[in-house]
């Protein structure tokens, strides 16, 4: 059983949402917890390639996140039905993430000690 | 044994769908705020899974919808019962 | 690093001995050099303005600390700026020690190692000689 998953569920730009989720998760792994990651609804646009958030003048999380693997977050999850309704594909992510379908989400929350919603 | 709240109106919102997505029998639901109008007999969420369903009675008083509108199968708590639940399921995951 | 400055010393030097009038002017402009002050910061010692950040600045920072950097320090503070550079976040020790294993060797990766150089909390001590944020995600 892994200590925390973390939901990142809105879209990239315009608040701070998955700033904050990659916060938490880089506190947590910093603090010798076992995190994983789960990108769904719009949070699967978080992954989107070629991000350019200095066009609207905002930081992205895009450097951040190729940071999760040197604090030991390997266990990242993408919702893929969340991926087909928005027409993007799991291989053209700008990180490495392990599909997983809508039956298998729930046996994925009941896995972890703590869920967190962002 | 996740006690799930949601606060969006599932008719202007798909968090109550996502959240039903992630749900495993044995969770609760428990709808607050906006959340409430996802209780209303016409809100049909996508899938009702075996979880038990709650509605906080206060948001409810406080848009004018009454017990007697929600669907059923739902129970209604108050702010006392909501601590309760959250004491009574392992851990609480808030959809917002 | 070393050679930088034992070239800017020669330089000063032959300027000196070449133009004798100037040499109370060159003087001056060293001790300026090196009694500059820390450009701002905030109230822990973290620059405020990444952009302010030179090795200058850094040996300042690490004497205000009651630190002398050598070779060794300078390697840290460079591969921890690499680190800023490549992912946006001043990182914390776990990820530290990892980035170090990949890019210097297993001899330096490691905590012991780390805190003999920048005492009890390197990560942090190491953010601040290198002129970055403090790292959030340790306290």
């Amino acid at each position: 059983m892994s200590d925390i998953l973390i939901i990142f569920r809105k879209p990239p730009v315009g608040t701070s949402w998955a700033r904050e989720a990659l916060d938490l998760a880089l506190v947590g792994a910093a603090f010798g917890q076992k995190v994983s990651l789960l990108f769904m609804g719009d949070g699967v646009f978080q992954l989107a390639q070629n991000q350019q958030p200095d066009a609207v003048g905002q930081k992205g999380t895009q450097a951040m996140m190729q940071a999760l693997s040197m604090y030991d977050i390997d266990d990242i999850y993408v919702h893929n039905d969340s991926l087909d309704t928005r027409g993007m594909a799991a291989d053209q992510l700008n990180i490495d993430c392990q599909p997983i379908t809508s039956k298998a989400l729930p046996g994925l929350l009941q896995q972890h000690k703590q869920v967190f919603n962002f | 044994m996740i006690l799930h709240t949601v606060n969006k109106s599932v008719f202007n919102c798909n968090t109550l769908n996502e959240c039903l997505l992630t749900t495993a029998r044995n969770d609760g639901v428990l709808l607050l705020e906006d959340g409430v109008y996802g209780a209303l007999e016409t809100a049909h969420p996508t899938e009702i899974h075996e979880v038990s369903w709650y509605v906080l009675k206060e948001d409810l008083l406080a848009r004018g919808l009454s017990e007697g509108q929600c669907r059923e199968g739902i129970t209604v708590v108050d702010y006392a019962g909501f601590v309760e639940l959250t004491e009574q399921y392992k851990s609480v995951c808030s959809w917002f | 690093m070393e050679n930088a400055m034992a070239d800017h010393k020669q330089d000063t030097e032959s300027v000196t001995n070449n133009q004798a009038s100037d040499t109370a002017l060159e003087k001056k402009q060293k001790s300026q050099e090196h009694s500059q002050e820390i450009p701002a910061t905030d109230s822990e010692g973290y620059l405020e303005n990444l952009s302010d950040w030179n090795e200058n600045v850094a040996e300042q920072i690490a004497q205000s600390e009651g630190m002398q950097l050598t070779e060794a320090h300078w390697q840290i503070i460079h591969l921890l700026r690499r680190f800023y550079e490549e992912f946006e976040l001043s990182p914390a020790m776990r990820p530290l020690v990892k980035y170090i294993g990949l890019h210097l060797g297993k001899e330096q990766a490691r905590s012991i190692y780390l805190m003999q150089l920048f005492g009890d909390s390197p990560a942090k001590m190491a953010s601040k000689i290198a002129g970055l944020p403090k790292p959030t995600n340790c306290l």
